[in-house]
């Protein structure tokens, strides 16, 4: 029973966004707002739920001293109600700044060891094959299409920037290329999702497919 | 060049004294605007730049008729033509002194009012004080209250040693034709008492001027009536030019022919005068009376005697003294019923009527931008309308007279039609029919049977050790469940086929959910596959970057519990032996944005060394793919096509739902290429008419 109303749900839903396609509808209105107001209950309940009862409550009140260290986040977390209130905002920047801190240091590290550097050296191939000569010279293309500077207009500065110039030129279409494979992509994965919901629509709910 | 206020004498710029008179001239160069600041010249009555009055509107009731004398300069602003340049409007000899006080004194003076500063009785010096009563208050005419003060203040500017070279009555000097010595006061009393046989040799039709008592006409609104001490003290013979006496017109008992100026502001304002309902001048109760016998032991003995005046006897005969006989109501001159001391405080009456500024320079003052007096002042014309604004005023009111059309019958718009339904369209059928219909589209269907990245992927699925533990992060929204629980579907279930045990985790609040709707399902149809013992849902991972980093550098948390049954994971037969991913034989990521794989790709793979493999979406694969040929994914499989391919490529039992949908894939695909090649071709077939009909 409970299945065939979470169907019944899920296809009036469907349908009910699907009502887009005649314009911006209210039902498609009613939809959205269920959709958006689903999604922050449910990820509210669970950041109570998971973080705050589990992860800090429970283990203050069975354990204080054992888990001092809990202490701060409380803190910290406080101190995030101070922005409520003009007067003592600027105590609000105290956790504000210390999670920028923590997370600008760990993408930063991350970046580094986790993209840049084995990403650069994913270019240094030998230049045997088409695919790692086409890998380099996009590669180092698409760098030079985004460069900023001029060189000096001496003889070998105009010779240099010529020669830039038209690598970064060849540069500047493999980022369209690039570009358009994501977008091409990106609308795979949405039909992708289309085909699903009219599945759905006919095998769960209509049922006139097997 | 810097004009005296006093003597009119041309000093050069930066003088402070004036090089004829001796006079200051820092204080008496300009007015301030109290409004914006600008210096304006002193005759100024508005503010050339901001077009603020200058000067306060206090006047006498006899000043608001146009006075026959010149107007002084920043007094007598009805009287000043608008167009009229400053040069044209130098003032004749016998007009007042100028205003020698800056704004800024002026407006303090005006804060600090008090009615008998601005009574006009008052005298210019302690010698005009010793005149009678009667006599000394028509030596100051009410049309110019502050003018005898200026004498005095600049008098008293005037170093010593000029004082003394200096006439002792330079006002009677200035009110007197140049050719005439200057009287002393005794003289001019005499003057006045001998009026009688100056005004004989007046002209006849002057006499009626002469004589200010005049029955014929009212005095307040006489604005032809000269002020009687001008009359009086002066020869009318010797103040009448020699050029106003040849002109003159016949003599006329009824009107005489006042020595005026035609102003344009004037005409206005004598409409204005007629237009308003006639008022009969009443003469105050104080007139009519007798004096007082303290006030006649203070008159002279000539003045003791009034002489009783008949209406009508001739004019000529009289002298100035009758302004203060008790004559008719009719018969009171302007100037003498504002020296009334109850009637000086009329225009103070008015200005308490006007609201006062509460702010600005201006605080406190009331009466100084009236907007009365602002409208009855004479203003610019107005430009004439442009000669195409005339035409289309005409052209709107022909329109407006013709007779109306017929009302036509309401065309309702049509709707313009758009290949958008159509799209839709096609779109949809091209996804329904290959679930009824299935066909390979002539041989044009994506090969579904290889795929070197499926193919890697299940060889490393393979690979695992039999009961290893394989750490799986569901990291995907709800909304991309579609294509992504295709994926995850088709791995677990080869997972559950080698099989080796299996721990979820996310890194999004609704990932445990995504994660239960894969493996529940997965783990029935396995038969013998249970929660906690082959596999377990440890749940979310709050905390993005610092989470997964602490993962890959500390392990599970000791007090993790399973997300099902809130159990601790580690007294459970999966995470028994789990600590860390060390523990963890392969790394299976569902990423179905970018920045879930960014981040196992950074904070795991480089600390824990870890083996990932990655299920993404089809939107996240051309940057996933970077990650795969950098080596730090040992396999990646893409969006529905991946998972069709793993399906077969993992000789799964029964075609699951990817398989399935590959089909309708392709023919949407298909479908959206030839829609887009057909747009364009009609796009460039139509272009050359829609070139023409844009520049025609």
């Amino acid at each position: 029973m409970s299945d065939l109303i979470g169907v019944w749900t899920g296809a009036i839903l469907t349908l009910l966004v699907f009502s887009y396609l005649l314009g911006d509808t209210p039902l498609f209105r009613i939809a959205q707002a269920i959709f958006v107001g689903v999604a922050v209950g449910y990820a509210a309940t669970i950041a109570i739920q998971v973080v705050l009862i589990e992860r800090l409550a429970l283990p203050l009140l069975q354990n204080s001293l054992g888990n001092w260290h809990l202490f701060i986040p409380l803190v910290l977390g406080l101190l995030l109600f101070a922005k409520l209130r003009a007067q003592w905002a600027p105590l609000g920047n105290l956790p504000i700044a210390f999670l920028f801190g923590v997370g600008s240091a760990l993408a930063i590290g991350g970046a580094l060891s986790g993209a840049l550097l084995p990403q650069l050296g994913a270019t240094v191939v030998p230049l045997t094959t088409l695919d790692n000569l086409l890998l380099v010279v996009g590669t180092l293309g698409a760098f030079l299409s985004f460069r900023f500077v001029t060189l000096p207009q001496r003889p070998a500065g105009r010779v240099i920037e010529a020669a830039a110039r038209g690598w970064g030129y060849v540069g500047r279409w493999f980022v369209l290329v690039a570009f358009g494979a994501i977008f091409a992509a990106t609308a795979v994965s949405r039909v992708s999702i289309l085909i699903n919901r009219v599945y759905f629509l006919l095998h769960d709910w209509l049922q006139v497919v097997k | 060049m810097i004009q005296c206020p006093l003597c009119g004498y041309e000093n050069r710029d930066g003088s402070k004294f004036c090089g004829n008179c001796g006079a200051r001239l820092t204080q008496s160069s300009g007015l301030t605007c109290p409004m914006c600041g600008e210096p304006n010249k002193v005759e100024s009555v508005f503010c050339s730049k901001c077009g603020a009055r200058l000067v306060p509107l206090i006047v006498a009731p006899t000043e608001q008729a146009p006075p026959t004398t010149p107007p002084i300069k920043g007094l007598s602003l009805p009287a000043k033509p608008p167009a009229e340049t400053p040069a044209q409007t130098e003032p004749p000899a016998q007009t007042a002194p100028r205003e020698a006080t800056s704004s800024s004194e002026w407006l303090d003076r005006l804060r600090t009012l008090q009615p008998e500063e601005e009574a006009p009785a008052k005298p210019a010096s302690e010698e005009e004080a010793q005149v009678p009563e009667g006599l000394g208050a028509p030596a100051t005419p009410s049309a110019e209250e502050a003018a005898p003060r200026a004498p005095v203040e600049a008098e008293e500017d005037i170093p010593d040693w000029l004082r003394t070279s200096i006439p002792t009555e330079p006002r009677a000097e200035e009110e007197t034709p140049p050719s005439e010595p200057a009287p002393s006061r005794e003289d001019w009393l005499r003057q006045l008492r001998e009026a009688t046989t100056a005004v004989e040799e007046v002209p006849d039709w002057l006499k009626p001027a002469a004589a200010i008592p005049a029955t014929e006409e009212p005095a307040p609104a006489e604005p032809s009536a000269l002020p009687p001490l001008e009359l009086a003290s002066v020869p009318i013979e010797t103040a009448i030019p020699e050029w106003l006496r040849e002109t003159a017109p016949e003599p006329s008992a009824e009107k005489p022919a006042p020595v005026e100026e035609e102003k344009p502001g004037e005409t206005l304002i004598e409409s204005l005068v007629a237009a308003a309902p006639p008022t009969t001048p009443v003469a105050p109760a104080w007139l009519t009376e007798e004096p007082a016998a303290a006030e006649e032991e203070d008159l002279p003995d000539w003045l003791r005697t009034p002489v009783p005046i008949e209406p009508g006897a001739p004019l000529v005969a009289e002298p100035a003294a009758p302004a203060i006989e008790p004559a008719a109501p009719d018969q009171v001159p302007a100037w003498l019923t504002a020296l009334k001391p109850g009637e000086v405080e009329a225009p103070f009456a008015e200005l308490e009527k006007e609201p006062i500024e509460t702010s600005g320079p201006l605080f406190g003052l009331a009466g100084v931008l009236p907007l009365a007096a602002a409208i009855a002042e004479p203003h610019a014309l107005p430009q004439p309308p442009a000669p195409r604004s005339t035409e289309g005023a005409r052209a709107f009111e022909a329109i407006l007279a013709s007779a109306p059309a017929s009302a036509a019958p309401a065309v309702r718009p049509r709707r313009v039609w758009t290949m958008r339904p159509l799209i839709y369209l096609l779109l949809a059928l091209a996804i329904v029919i290959p679930f009824f219909v299935p066909f390979d589209l002539f041989g044009l269907s994506v090969p579904i049977s290889g795929g070197v990245a499926a193919e890697e992927f299940v060889r490393v699925i393979d690979a695992l050790p039999p009961n290893s533990t394989v750490l799986l992060s569901f990291d995907y929204e709800p909304g991309l469940a579609g294509e992504m629980d295709l994926q995850a579907t088709a791995i677990v279930r080869h997972l559950i086929r080698r099989p080796v045990k299996i721990v979820a985790v996310s890194t999004l609040e609704t990932g445990p959910q995504m994660a239960r709707r894969v493996l529940e399902p997965a783990a029935r149809a396995a038969g013998n596959y249970d929660y906690g013992v082959h596999y377990v849902i440890l749940g979310y991972l709050p905390g993005n970057e610092a989470a997964l980093s602490k993962l890959a550098t500390d392990g599970f948390a000791p007090d993790a519990r399973e997300a099902v049954y809130q159990v601790a994971f580690s007294t459970t037969p999966v995470g028994a032996n789990v600590k860390t991913l060390r523990d963890v034989a392969l790394v299976i990521e569902f990423a179905g944005t970018d920045a879930a794989l960014r981040m196992w790709m950074e904070q795991v793979q480089p600390r824990a060394n870890a083996r990932i493999v990655a299920g993404v979406s089809a939107a996240v694969e051309p940057n996933a793919r970077a990650y795969r040929s950098a080596g730090q994914l040992t396999a990646l499989i893409g969006g529905l096509l991946g998972a069709a391919q793993y399906e077969i490529l993992s000789q799964q039992p029964q075609p699951g739902l990817a398989v399935i949908s590959v089909n309708a894939q392709t023919a949407a695909q298909l479908t959206l290429v030839a829609i887009v090649i057909l747009g364009n071709i009609v796009y460039w077939v139509r272009r050359p008419r829609r070139v023409k009909d844009q520049r025609g």
